[in-house]
């Protein structure tokens, strides 16, 4: 795509380091069809996304279920190699990296899991599961591995006694604070933390989001963000990139993007949250239909299918994602 | 809203509770409740509270193995429902009570066609012929919003999306024209956009037939949306009543004003989100003096382990079960707020 001159990393206030940077990463799964298993077509599953994460940030990325944020998370820590694309990590092509390379570069990325039943090994006691990673990264001495762990545990909330217990005997706020501390284990400098709470009930939920936030400063750590639930992400981040069907179609500060949303679907989105607030009736936009397919994904602008505003040229040409404002990037004809 | 109110249905003290090592321990205590013909009423609170056992209760599907309804009366029309046999429970569901289930995958079989669901509603509790009944089925499908309707009729539940699904349960539920729907978090599985279209379709089916609606959840933003009156539920007991303007502009009970701070607001930035410590007690170890709440409340005193708070009026139709608005807590005034720091 040609989308070279206009993705400089211009999105933060002040100059940061940028941490992670994903050039044109691509994921496509392919389709196959009959006896042979021949190639039909493709799920662009990621398609084409550029993208900067800045140290020290908070990175929100929402957008429905099957819009590929999960995918995208997955490709950045190489749980899934991309088609095509390049991703930097710290100044480093990541991309082609293999081996010890590669494992030296995931003590640097820690992923926290959205379920905290399946993302446990119910076999084995809470302190293993988080003293894992550091037994098998840090080759050094194991001698003040359990105070370790243990001091971890209490960092995120639990208790020290925690460490001989078994993933069952907690609740499901405290089965995510184990999937925290373990992904603290090797002070990572980025966490990818996928629906971290939506398994959780609300007052569980703002625990754990306290708890994340104050991780961060503590650990210096960057993080990607990905939920579904708007009023969330928009309390935890500083960034935030919206997804529709593997193509992010804006990303803007928080609070520009719930302000004065520019894309389409963005709007819609922000309008179609529930607010707790009966006193204020706000005017909706309810999209009508559903997310397409994304094995047959509409031509032009995936969007327009369900676009209330759609033109004639959002049939034929795919927007090209640029800077529009100071930092602030849409892909929308609109602002062409 | 009509000016007469009508009570359609009454819950009068129900107790039900589920047999655990051949001792039953209560899911849902004294609850009372009553709803209006025409009204949307919510029922909010965690999960374990007890609000999806209250929603089985009425519709009388919960688990006769293990489950009791051990005390109380429900009263829809003037009938207790827990005097029916099963033969007429059969003929109330699905023509006066409805149920809308939260995983539309799970409630639709998936070996039968979306059409066979509809016309089972329909020849069950009407004499229509088939014919007829497919018609009033396409009709049916138009007006939850499907489009190609008489397609949609041949396919099955897994060949759509979980709003459509969401959609299909909704035209079963509303088949009949029931005076009561209840659904138990209809939208919990379904993104946010989906979710605003389900919303706004209850809301439709509400203002044309004046269907009462049970509405279960969690989430206080769609309680904002949707409700006329709000009840807060908390380890099987509600907590707290209200109409829903009252209940957010003066939130009484400790537990909801928790609920309420916990979620983060869209339009104020909050640095910290305020947190209820600890979790909702299990139903074998509920203690069985006092608040269920003062373990976890910001606000107990002393006597808020040993005194069982009543619910009670704190203004106009609005109730809270809290000591501290509590008329009947014998203690004089003075001590209560002392302690209270």
């Amino acid at each position: 795509m040609t989308m070279t001159e206009e993705q400089t990393p211009s999105d933060g206030q002040i100059k940061k380091e940028v941490l992670l940077q994903l050039k044109n990463a691509k994921k496509y799964y392919p389709v196959t069809a009959g006896f042979f298993k021949r190639k039909v077509g493709d799920i662009k599953a990621v398609d084409d996304i550029n993208l900067e994460l800045f140290k020290g940030e908070t990175f929100g990325l929402v957008g429905e279920s099957g819009c590929g944020k999960s995918t995208l998370g997955k490709l950045i820590l190489r749980l899934i190699n991309p088609t095509s694309g390049n991703i930097i990590f710290n100044g480093n092509d990541i991309t082609t990296f293999t081996g010890s390379k590669l494992r030296a570069v995931r003590r640097d990325l820690q992923m926290v899991f959205q379920d905290p039943i399946a993302s446990l090994n119910s076999k084995m006691m809470v302190g293993h599961i988080v003293d894992e990673p550091i037994r098998n990264f840090a080759k050094e001495n194991h001698k003040n591995l359990k105070d370790e762990t243990q001091s971890l545990l209490v960092r995120v909330g639990l208790r020290k006694e925690d460490y001989y217990k078994y993933p069952h005997e907690f609740s499901g706020g405290q089965r995510q604070r184990i999937g925290i501390a373990r992904a603290l284990a090797l002070h990572p400098k980025l966490i990818i933390a996928d629906e971290p709470v939506s398994a959780l009930d609300v007052s569980i939920q703002a625990q754990v989001l306290n708890l994340l936030k104050e991780l961060q400063q503590d650990f210096n750590l960057t993080y990607l963000f990905i939920a579904h639930d708007l009023s969330v992400v928009k309390h935890m981040s500083d960034r935030i990139g919206v997804m529709y069907l593997g193509h992010i179609v804006e990303i803007a500060q928080k609070t520009d993007i719930y302000k004065e949303p520019l894309h389409p679907y963005t709007k819609s989105l922000i309008s179609a949250i529930p607010n707790p607030d009966p006193f204020e009736k706000k005017e909706r936009i309810i999209l009508q239909g559903d997310v397409p397919n994304p094995q047959n994904p509409p031509s032009g602008c995936v969007f327009h299918t369900r676009c209330p505003v759609a033109m004639p040229i959002c049939q034929e040409v795919k927007p090209i994602f640029k800077e529009v404002k100071p930092y602030r990037r849409v892909a929308c004809h609109l602002y062409e | 809203m009509p000016k007469q109110k009508q009570t359609l249905l009454d819950i009068k003290n129900l107790y039900t509770g589920f047999f655990i090592n051949n001792e039953l321990h209560h899911a849902i205590t004294n609850i009372n409740l009553t709803i209006d013909s025409g009204e949307i009423i919510c029922i909010v609170g965690e999960s374990g509270c007890g609000k999806s056992v209250l929603a089985l209760s009425v519709m009388q599907l919960l688990p006769s193995v293990n489950a009791k309804v051990s005390q109380g009366e429900i009263i829809f029309q003037g009938d207790n429902l827990l005097d029916k046999s099963i033969k007429e429970m059969n003929q109330i569901r699905g023509k006066s009570i409805s149920m809308i289930f939260q995983e539309p995958m799970t409630a639709l079989n998936p070996v039968f066609t979306i059409g066979f669901h509809l016309i089972e509603v329909l020849k069950n509790h009407t004499d229509l012929s088939k014919k007829d009944a497919m018609s009033k089925a396409i009709d049916l499908l138009q007006q939850v919003g499907i489009p190609r309707p008489d397609k949609i009729m041949h396919e099955y539940p897994h060949q759509l999306s979980g709003g459509m699904r969401q959609r299909i349960m909704i035209a079963i539920a509303i088949a009949l024209h029931p005076k009561l729907l209840i659904a138990d978090e209809p939208t919990t599985a379904l993104d946010v956009t989906v979710q605003a279209q389900i919303l706004e379709l209850l809301k439709d089916i509400h203002s044309k037939e004046n269907t009462s609606i049970m509405l279960v959840t969690h989430d206080l933003g769609v309680v904002a949306e949707m409700a006329d009156r709000v009840v807060v539920m908390y380890a099987g007991e509600i907590v707290e009543s209200s109409t829903i303007h009252y209940l957010f502009a003066h939130p009484r009970h400790p537990y909801t004003l928790a609920l309420l701070g916990s979620i983060p607001d869209l339009n104020h930035d909050k640095e910290k989100l305020q947190t209820v410590k600890g979790v909702v007690p299990s139903i074998q170890n509920m203690p069985q003096q006092g608040c269920r709440f003062a373990s976890r409340c910001t606000k107990a005193f002393k006597d808020c382990t040993n005194i069982t708070p009543e619910l009670s009026e704190v203004s106009d139709n609005h109730f809270a079960r809290c000591l501290l608005y509590d008329a009947c807590y014998p203690e004089d005034s003075s001590t209560k707020k002392g302690e209270n720091k």
